[in-house]
């Protein structure tokens, strides 16, 4: 199968602001010895705008905020209040940051994980061998998805294990093609 | 003593504003604690070569939430 042998001599490259990672230099715990990391995909940087958004808003709220505190507060409050006020907002900027950067998921030359990051206090780590996948599915639809290439990729897997699913990433049908490669690879060992 | 004295309106607003500041200020210094501590272990569960920065930045919230704590206690 000429598309394995391509996956496997890819160079290591960066794509879509780190959202599509071929070889990237990342460990993850329990990784085996012969384990190799192939791809790592996140959320797309366009799912992400939102809070960008927001964090913008709220600086302008609270330049414009600057304007009214002086008729009933110090000085010193004053620069309190603002320095809260810069603290809070970077606050909700790097809370989201980490939970973008941290949700991730891995493919491997044996495995898929599944990191999930969630209200940054709450973590889950789900494991998926090769072998014990039964199918992938990629899904994307609706104009921006369209535009800029993100959708779902959903992997089943046997029995009862846990099901795995990268939501938001970029380029789902590659990521789907990589991993039935991989399958493929695993099943007849060529 | 005479507390209407002693508490003008003046007063009264600076004690409440001081309160609320010294509050906010513990509530967001656990915030970065907890924030600093899960980055941490996040770090360690998949590790990129942004670890550093990502741990820098985490402690250097730690700090701001210090800072404005005892801002707060000086108001």
């Amino acid at each position: 199968m000429e598309t394995v042998e391509k996956i496997e001599t890819l160079p290591s490259s960066y794509q879509v602001l780190h959202s599509f990672n071929i070889r990237p230099k990342l460990r993850f715990e329990a990784q085996g010895d012969n384990e190799e990391v192939i791809l790592v995909v996140r959320a797309h940087p366009i799912t992400q705008i939102p809070w960008l958004l927001n964090g913008l808003i709220f600086i302008v709220f609270f330049y414009y905020l600057n304007f009214f505190l002086p008729s009933f507060l110090n000085l010193g409050q004053i620069i309190f209040v603002n320095l809260f006020a810069l603290a809070t907002i970077f606050a909700y900027i790097w809370f989201n940051f980490l939970s973008w950067y941290f949700n991730v998921g891995i493919i491997t030359n044996q495995r898929v994980v599944d990191v999930d990051l969630q209200a940054v206090v709450y973590r889950e780590v789900t494991y998926t061998n090769i072998n014990k996948i039964e199918d992938v599915t990629s899904k994307g639809g609706g104009f921006l998805a369209s535009m800029f290439n993100f959708g779902n990729v959903f992997i089943q897997t046997a029995g009862t294990e846990v099901n795995v699913e990268f939501m938001n990433i970029p380029k789902p049908s590659e990521v789907s093609r990589i991993i039935n490669n991989l399958i493929y690879v695993k099943k007849n060992g060529s | 003593m005479d507390l209407n004295s002693y508490f003008n309106n003046k007063e009264l607003l600076n004690l409440f504003i001081k309160a609320f500041a010294v509050v906010f200020s513990i509530i967001y210094l656990l915030f970065s604690i907890v924030l600093a501590k899960q980055a941490d272990i996040m770090t360690k569960t998949v590790d990129t070569s942004k670890k550093p920065l990502i741990i820098l930045i985490s402690l250097g919230q730690v700090g701001l939430g210090v800072g404005l704590l005892i801002y707060s206690l000086l108001l």
